[in-house]
């Protein structure tokens, strides 16, 4: 069929036509702007609400908030201050032999290393895990462990010796708190767990270790 | 349509509504991964514990508010129950031995409470611990609802903690095994589920804890102000 364009009634459908189909092009594109950014919006709440814990433990690391004992990579700049920092070795309801290392005089925001020793005098093997507390109690807010195996199972096999490094600093910002001005010592205290054999068992198991050093040895 | 002022404003007030979860996140810290990886009885709790008002066996009161901090490690049993509460009171006793052997002796404390108040008087309260390893002399209390209380106080205390009850042909109101753990600002962090969990563990638990929130007397505004 054909289409008198010349028709005066018709003629000024087309520019009409077009007119109205630039309007709803615009509208889907509105409409296609605001779903991507409202999925945008979504994704980064989402991406958020992942991001907490991290976010906050950052922040704590930061400003020190709420007397975290840190772990920290590096030991920052160092101060004039000095402090000593003795070390106690504790095991309970255990036959390991667990021994503190001396004392260490070392400046605020030095680094100091130091290893623990443990030996398990048994013919069995033994799964221990350590506790730990800083003494006095607000200093473990500034006692910084770069490197330490809390919390961590340790395994000794009968008659196996083993050190157990810890990489250390305390914070210069111990410096800022009043309550703290007369600490010269400081007292970073172990205690060792026996996990027991059903702990034992599981760890041999999930660490591919020979049951016949294990279980076998259980009784002895 | 949305703008990039109203995206921003968008994120920050989401960072805003997460505030609440950020802060409650730190008390937990690596101990937590590590229990995720061993421990498949520990379950973490992030919400204010249900306050209490109890007494012990001397009819003292003691209110939840009043052990803010120290860690609490909660239970709930009671004296008549032939089986479970038994083997559940010395497995807290064992843990209760353990963490005061170390520093945090004085950083946590234990608490019982009889869902049998009824029956539980105050000569059962003070006998069932020590047969139990459970010493009362340094941070274990065995707590009652006390005669001024409904009957029914510390079973609707429990059922705040989750439990749910069911009566027995003997009368007795049976509940569920669960260990909860609350922090030293009266935030329920953790329960121990049964009687399965390694008492290491939870030691373990209490231990990052009493490290990671350290009293301080600095306020979070000056910190912040003194960084900046």
């Amino acid at each position: 069929m054909d289409v008198d364009l010349n028709d005066g009634k018709r003629r000024p459908l087309l520019p009409s036509v077009f007119k109205k189909s630039e309007q709803v092009d615009a509208a889907v594109r509105r409409k296609r702007k605001t779903a991507v950014a409202l999925a945008g919006l979504v994704l980064v709440m989402v991406g958020l609400s992942f991001a907490a814990v991290p976010l906050y433990r950052l922040f704590c690391q930061v400003t020190g908030y709420g007397g975290t004992t840190q772990v920290a990579e590096a030991a920052p700049n160092q101060s004039e201050r000095r402090v000593t920092v003795r070390f106690d070795a504790n095991v309970t309801g255990m036959p390991w032999e667990f021994e503190a290392p001396k004392p260490v005089e070392l400046a605020l925001g030095e680094t100091g290393l130091v290893a623990y020793r443990g030996r398990n005098p048994t013919n069995r093997p033994i799964l221990g895990t350590a506790t730990y507390n800083v003494v006095p109690l607000q200093a473990g807010a500034y006692f910084n462990k770069i490197e330490c195996f809390c919390f961590t199972e340790q395994l000794l096999m009968p008659g196996e010796e083993k050190e157990f490094p810890v990489t250390f600093f305390v914070d210069p910002a111990i410096e800022d708190n009043p309550d703290l001005d007369g600490v010269t010592t400081i007292t970073l205290s172990y205690t060792f767990f026996d996990k027991g054999p059903e702990a034992l068992e599981r760890y041999m198991e999930s660490n591919g270790i020979a049951a016949t050093t294990g279980k076998g040895d259980l009784d002895g | 349509m949305i703008s990039r002022r109203h995206v921003v404003g968008g994120m920050i007030g989401s960072i805003i509504v997460l505030a609440p979860g950020l802060v409650s996140a730190h008390s937990l810290e690596d101990v937590q991964q590590d229990l995720f990886d061993t421990e498949k009885y520990f379950e973490i709790k992030r919400e204010p514990a249900p306050d209490f008002a109890l007494q012990d066996a001397d009819g003292k009161s003691v209110r939840l508010q009043d052990l803010r901090g120290k860690v609490v490690v909660l239970h709930f049993i009671y004296a008549g129950c032939p089986d479970v509460c038994p083997l559940h009171a010395d497995r807290i006793g064992e843990i209760q031995s353990m963490a005061n052997e170390t520093p945090m002796k004085d950083r946590v404390q234990f608490v019982t409470v009889t869902t049998d108040p009824e029956r539980d008087v105050p000569e059962v309260l003070k006998g069932y611990g020590p047969v139990h390893g459970l010493n009362p002399t340094t941070n274990w209390v065995f707590l009652t609802s006390g005669p001024d209380k409904p009957e029914d106080t510390t079973r609707n205390l429990a059922e705040k903690f989750g439990h749910s009850f069911t009566v027995t042909e003997e009368g007795y109101q049976v509940h569920s095994v669960v260990t909860h753990v609350i922090d030293q600002d009266g935030q329920w962090v953790a329960n121990f589920h049964g009687l399965g969990f390694e008492p290491t563990n939870m030691v373990v638990f209490i231990n990052g804890l009493t490290n990671a929130n350290v009293p301080h007397h600095e306020s979070l505004w000056s910190r912040i102000r003194s960084w900046l």
